[in-house]
């Protein structure tokens, strides 16, 4: 299997080597595209078994959504609705057993082999989900659906690792918008810079946050006294928090550099979200795309389950339910561990403290007064800290196993 | 940073990218070893 990262060698010569070969072969672009897109995908593939895996996950979800939604059109009652239902539940417990989720006991009776796992697993998901729940919109808007299209959407190896998650629509209008400008001497050098910026982020600021973080963390796995740890912690946490912006945000910089070489655009993914004075406007400023994706995919169908059945008296408390649910399955999402578990319930226990309090407020100070309170400089400055510190607490379980010390410390 | 940079002259913008790429190399034959969080596996 090749280390496909965007340290890696290959990733650098395939950065500079894609735009040339797209511009030149600009009429057979979406081929040429598709060439280097399955290379990649095949040169990351770990044994054989997962070729197969892999062509089952990416294929399947297109010829499913042709079906589904020919049972949509033909068929009266709930039988599409089944169908549909039970393609996603499918999609989810295979998912799952990809990831082989540590803390799932039934996957450890299972067998399993590290050798099928692929790269960016959990991107295709979110792509396919995309695709085969938007494809009857996408054939009523006239959308261009092919299947080299699909391919190209799914196996793009310019957000393949780690995103930004793009729409369908937004992939195939951009790859094929003709009144683009043609690429001119500064964007090619702002893009030079962007791709530069991004790995000075991630190799340089980020490598440099992740030592301090890694010896702080060192330090409280194994220090003893309640105020030295508490110290240590915050320390560990500061550093952990920064270190995950740079590395995530430096990627994307390098990714979005690079596409934008070869005349895609890529979504922000980043705005300044440690500058979020909630952690609902934090969301809105980190990891954007995935923050919608969620929106769209699991908070909007779960509170529609919801105030449709046993809240439907009581919508405001089937939204904090919803978002409790939603962030807690993003959580789960970001990793195999139970630290992510934590992570999950951590973020979704905040999210709820955040909108109880907003709600709060807004009875208390009435809506005018809610926003003049809360355009005070000292207010400002208070929610940004105690946003950031949350936020921070939190991450702390991403990465590190922080549950492996809290119970190591209480002897567990 | 990005706006900064967009607004300096061109020699000044290659000095720049020169000046990042030699620390970017740097950093990674000086053995900087970092994994991308988020991985999609």
């Amino acid at each position: 299997m090749l280390n496909f990262s965007i340290g890696s060698l290959f990733f650098a010569v395939l950065l500079f080597i894609t735009p040339i070969v797209l511009r030149i072969g600009k009429k057979y672009r979406t081929g040429l595209f598709l060439i280097i897109n399955i290379a990649v995908f095949l040169l990351c593939l770990k044994s054989l078994p997962a070729l197969l895996i892999g062509a089952l996950w990416i294929l399947v979800p297109y010829f499913m959504a042709l079906l589904l939604q020919r049972a949509a059109e033909e068929t009266a009652g709930v039988l599409p609705r089944i169908l549909r239902n039970s393609f996603y539940l499918l999609m989810v417990a295979v998912f799952a057993y990809l990831m082989h989720y540590e803390w799932i006991p039934l996957f450890k009776i299972l067998p399993y082999s590290n050798a099928v796992k692929l790269l960016g697993l959990s991107y295709f998901l979110f792509r396919e989900i995309d695709f085969t729940m938007q494809y009857g919109y996408l054939k009523e808007v006239k959308v261009r659906i092919t299947l080299v299209d699909y391919l190209n959407y799914i196996l793009n190896f310019y957000t393949v690792m780690a995103g930004p998650i793009l729409r369908y629509e937004e992939f195939v209008t951009d790859f094929y918008d003709e009144t683009k400008p043609e690429m001119s001497g500064d964007m090619i050098l702002h893009d030079f810079h962007r791709i530069l910026f991004g790995y000075l982020k991630v190799y340089v600021i980020s490598a440099i946050l992740s030592v301090w973080a890694g010896y702080w963390f060192q330090r409280l796995s194994t220090g003893a006294g309640f105020f030295s740890l508490l110290a240590e912690f915050i320390l560990f946490a500061f550093f952990n928090s920064f270190y995950i912006y740079f590395n995530f945000s430096g990627y994307c910089d390098v990714v979005a550099g690079g596409a934008h070489l070869s005349g895609m655009t890529l979504r922000e993914n980043f705005d300044q979200p440690y500058f979020a004075v909630s952690l609902v406007e934090f969301w809105n400023r980190h990891h954007i795309t995935l923050s919608e994706w969620i929106r769209d995919y699991i908070y909007s169908p779960v509170i529609k389950v919801l105030i449709s059945g046993a809240f439907r008296k009581k919508i405001f408390a089937g939204q904090c339910v919803a978002l409790f649910i939603t962030f807690l399955i993003a959580g789960i999402w970001h990793g195999t561990n139970f630290n992510y578990v934590v992570y999950g319930l951590l973020q979704g226990l905040g999210i709820v403290i955040s909108t109880l309090r907003t709600s709060h407020m807004k009875k208390k100070l009435g809506k005018k007064g809610f926003k003049e309170f809360q355009a005070k400089k000292w207010v400002r400055i208070l929610e940004n800290c105690a946003t950031w510190a949350y936020i921070s607490a939190s991450f702390s379980f991403v990465g590190y196993d922080v549950c492996g010390v809290i119970l190591r410390g209480f002897d567990v | 940073m990005m706006r900064l940079f967009d607004r300096l002259p061109v020699p000044v913008r290659l000095l720049w990218l020169s000046l990042e790429l030699a620390i970017v190399l740097f950093a990674i034959f000086m053995g900087t070893k970092t994994t991308i969080l988020y991985q999609g596996f």
